[in-house]
């Protein structure tokens, strides 16, 4: 048997032979990076991938013929760039996310700026309209705006519902998904809304654990329904395929390990499903793909110019998913997301270690080129030559709370999965000790929040992890590191941007919810809007008072989401009634100018 | 209280009480001193050329930022020089810009032998022919995974005959539930396998005839009252102590599964034992007293691996000989 050595010779010579021997820092550094969003990147016809870094809010272009970055352009701090396009000119034009505005670029070979134009509070999807030779910009205020691709100011703006996502040309049709629903809006070159459709449910296998199902039921499903859409993209062929997530609706078991596995095993699936417009009186159809992708947070995908393959990000598990694109013909019958036929591989799955991918497109010729943030790096995969890795300028990225809150955890499921860019998936869900729960938003002062859960039973975010994220989620116990870094990446994470469309109606409405007879503001509070006191508002029990920083963006609404509309909440069998402020009183107009405050906020 | 509850109730008991005496063998002094199967090396890598190495240089320069972040350096860089050991010491220091040293510590068991994965096999089950692996970690994973493999058989087999024997569809459903359980730990285990460097050996499985309904209750109660209690025992033992966060996580699904089949079993066991005439219960209990004692006798019935959570030999004979208290022997039995 051999013992453990002393320290070795090698280190011994190491610390006498060189000046400075340095250890690793004791504690963690500042926070980096923002919440992975995905899809920022695209590959020009000239072969460049044109990168947009939203963790060092840069643009970089690289020449994939020969490798080199051939520009990099520093945005302002904060503009966190996020969807890329181009256009029939070769200009690109970048959503900034947080600055509020679409940049234009003259080409891949310059990145010389065109133009900044601003847009809306969160610009997202970004789409080029041969036809009219304009970009359309999805908002996640609700705002679909039309400008020219040239420069010059906005066409058109429409306002539709919030959180739009993508948005995809479709012969004359312009396809808008909604990212949390999962909806898709179909209008038509006019602007005017032709049809609504969410991918239908489907049936997995149930948790049989502690509940047995009802005598004589031979085999248990749950429903497993569509949520999360991270990304849409056109096949080509007039439809759109849609990379989402689905919540299959097992009980959570809050006291077991890995309580929040299912009878299938996990409680978020990745998914897939079709969007076909329908042209004339024929309305959208949208149809269910049998599971290919398996893993969490499928944040980005894209289809070979050959049509074959399907790639899509897979950031939970840090890899890249070769899909076959004729499976996307097969219909979802399984009963487990993770029954997937092994036949619908293209090729392995490549994992780079190279930390999370957000990003990949194919190039002209048929390459994928995938973006790492954090080294940074893009991989470059060709079916017969397979990768070559191009690091790009930069300094290395760490953040051990970032790097948490997207890995993948014991049962198939990220912290992002629910709460997909820091905020949350707009779902109920059912919880074996609570009942019905909406997930809850991080975004928006998270420190300034404790005690955390509906409950306040968490008394701080080190309490919520060990219990939620190293024992229900099984993500093992968090280290030192991880306790200290994940608050304060989180804390950076602001709530989403509140809507005016009428400000005298605001103004009318802060008055209100101001006002002492209704005391909104005694609860709802400070600069977070909340008091943190558990308070019963006739709900059915106290109830933490939530923050109202980015409410508007947050339907459903009230613990148990019973409220669809933000004016639904005022009807007391839904929202506690006068326990809940003082609110009887109030007139139909006088609650539509307190809504349209809260949607403000 | 359901008999699932109840179940998981005792298992946890018997684990807990087990746990401070497993706390103390994970140390690496107590794993030296202790375990005559294990050699303990130290070994350094110098690296200076990590600039132009992606995944190596993102490692290093996240260990240099946050000493907390070395680890997964350590375990990188062992498992490029063919070492599937989990580093139980991981020390780095930097020279300059380019330059680090990552010195580390692992356990190698030297006897892969006595692998003690209990499940529930099927009757005609082969035993494994190839497979390949270079550390008795990644030997354990690999016949683990190959067990896993081999219960999809013995639960399809058993939804089968129970179903014929007119058993309640409660009972169908779950074996058949058990079968998907078995397909995602057989998956699971591979993955694990071959993170440790191993490949499991493919399963084989003989076909077997129609068999009476007290040589179900018979090859129930061995396999599944007795052997799969054992490994629901032993997965939970795992989800606690393992020191791979990769496996503790994994075990910790499988040992809430295993939980399941195991009541399973139990509840089969209870809805048999009416149907039998007092000398086949008799048979069953006789079963059930031999093949716990094979375990409680075994010479090795489990080793140490500390990456795996695996209970030492001293552990292992504690924990079995209160499993076997509990729920084995006439007066603590179930059926």
């Amino acid at each position: 048997m051999n013992r453990i050595k002393p320290a070795t010779l090698a280190l011994l010579l190491a610390g006498a032979c060189s000046e400075t021997v340095e250890k690793p820092a004791e504690n963690p550094p500042p926070p980096w990076g923002t919440p992975v969003s995905g899809g920022t990147m695209t590959v020009t016809r000239s072969n460049h991938a044109v990168i947009a870094d939203p963790d060092r809010d840069r643009i970089l272009s690289v020449d994939l013929s020969t490798g080199a970055v051939v520009e990099e352009l520093e945005l302002t701090a904060g503009d966190e760039p996020g969807r890329v396009i181009e256009d029939g000119a070769g200009r690109l034009h970048v959503a900034l996310r947080r600055g509020g505005s679409m940049v234009t670029l003259k080409d891949a070979a310059s990145l010389d700026m065109l133009s900044n134009r601003p847009v809306c509070a969160e610009p997202r999807g970004l789409a080029w309209d041969a036809a009219t030779d304009a970009v359309h910009v999805a908002c996640t205020t609700g705002e679909l705006v039309s400008l020219p691709a040239s420069g010059g100011t906005e066409l058109r703006r429409l306002q539709l519902d919030r959180d739009l996502r993508d948005v995809v040309v479709s012969g004359s049709q312009l396809v808008v998904t909604r990212f949390r629903s999962s909806e898709t809006i179909v209008l038509d070159r006019a602007g005017v809304v032709q049809s609504r459709v969410r991918p239908p449910d489907v049936e997995r296998m149930a948790d049989f654990g502690d509940v047995p199902p009802p005598p004589g039921d031979e085999l248990s499903t749950v429903p497993s329904v569509a949520a999360v859409a991270w990304r849409a993209m056109p096949l080509g062929d007039g439809r759109v395929v849609v990379a989402h997530q689905r919540q299959i609706q097992n009980v959570l078991k809050t006291k077991q390990p890995g309580g929040y596995g299912g009878g299938c095993g996990k409680p978020v699936e990745s998914s897939f499903s079709i969007v076909t417009p329908g042209t004339g009186t024929n309305t959208a159809t949208v149809q269910t793909v049998t599971p290919l992708a398996t893993g969490s947070l499928p944040v980005d995908a894209a289809l070979s110019p050959q049509g074959d393959i399907l790639a899509v990000v897979l950031a939970g598990g840090q890899e890249i998913q070769l899909l076959r694109a004729s499976a996307l013909a097969k219909p979802d019958d399984k009963r487990c997301p993770d029954d997937k036929d092994p036949q619908d591989d293209a090729a392995p799955s490549l994992r780079m270690q190279l930390g999370t991918p957000t990003s990949l497109a194919w190039t002209p010729n048929g390459e994928l080129a995938i973006f790492y943030p954090e080294l940074p790096a893009l991989v470059v995969w060709s079916r017969t030559a397979g990768t070559r890795t191009l690091t790009l300028p930069g300094q290395v990225g760490y953040d051990a709370g970032r790097a948490l809150f997207h890995g993948e955890t014991g049962v198939g499921v990220s912290c992002a999965s629910c709460h997909p860019e820091g905020r949350d998936d707009g779902l109920v869900w059912n919880f074996d000790a609570f009942g019905a729960r909406r997930t809850q938003s991080l975004a928006g002062g998270i420190l300034r929040r404790a005690p955390y859960h509906w409950g306040g039973d968490m008394a701080d975010l080190g309490t919520l992890m060990d219990d939620v994220f190293a024992n229900r989620m099984l993500g093992g116990t968090l280290d030192r590191s991880q306790r200290m870094s994940l608050g304060p990446w989180l804390d950076r994470i602001p709530a989403p941007a509140g809507h005016v469309v009428d400000a005298a109606a605001v103004a009318r409405g802060a008055a209100i919810f101001t006002a002492q007879d209704t005391e909104c503001a005694s609860c709802h509070q400070g600069e977070l809007f909340t008091s943190n006191q558990l308070v019963d508002v006739g709900t059915g029990g106290p109830i933490k008072v939530p923050s109202l920083l980015g409410v508007g963006y947050r339907a459903p609404f009230m613990h148990t989401g019973c409220a669809t509309t933000l004016a639904a909440r005022f009807d007391p069998a839904c929202g506690g009634g006068e326990l809940h402020g003082k609110t009887a009183h109030l007139t139909a107009a006088q609650i539509a100018d307190l809504v349209a405050y809260l949607e403000s906020l | 209280m359901s008999r699932l509850t109840e179940l998981r109730s005792i298992l946890q008991h018997i684990v807990l009480a087990s746990l401070p005496l497993a706390a103390g063998c994970t140390a690496i002094d107590d794993l030296v001193d202790d375990d005559p199967c294990s050699d303990t090396f130290n070994r350094t890598f110098e690296l200076d050329s990590f600039q132009d190495d992606g995944p190596l240089r993102l490692r290093v320069e996240s260990c240099r930022m946050d000493a907390a972040a070395c680890q997964e350096l350590c375990q990188f860089v062992m498992q490029r020089a063919s070492i599937s050991n989990y580093p139980e010491q991981c020390t780095v220091e930097f020279s300059g810009e380019a330059s680090a040293t990552v010195d580390v510590v692992y356990t190698v068991q030297t006897n892969a032998n006595g692998c003690a994965v209990e499940g529930r096999r099927p009757a005609g089950l082969c035993s494994p022919v190839g497979g390949d692996a270079r550390s008795a970690a990644g030997a354990w994973l690999a016949h683990a995974a190959w067990l896993e493999a081999a219960s999809i058989y013995a639960f399809v087999h058993l939804a089968q005959e129970l179903e014929r024997f007119g058993a309640p569809t409660s009972l169908v459903r779950r074996s058949i539930a058990s079968a998907n359980d078995e397909i995602r730990h057989a998956t699971t285990m591979i993955q694990l396998a071959r993170r440790y460097g191993a490949t499991p050996p493919p399963v084989t499985v003989d076909p077997v005839g129609e068999r009476s309904l007290v040589e179900l209750a018979v090859e129930n109660m061995a396999e599944g009252c007795v052997r799969e209690t054992w490994g629901a025992v032993l997965a939970m033992f795992q989800a606690r102590t393992a020191l791979d966060p990769v496996v503790r996580a994994a075990y910790a699904v499988i040992a809430r599964d295993e939980l399941r089949h195991a009541a399973l079993a139990w509840d089969i066991d209870r809805w048999i034992a009416p149907q039998l005439s007092d000398e086949q219960r008799a048979l069953v209990a006789a079963t059930r007293e031999r093949v716990a004692r094979e375990l409680l006798d075994s010479s090795d019935p489990s080793i140490a691996i500390a990456a795996l959570g695996l209970p030492s030999s001293t552990d292992a004979r504690a924990l079995l000989a209160h499993t076997y208290d509990s729920l084995w022997t006439h007066s603590g039995g179930r059926s």
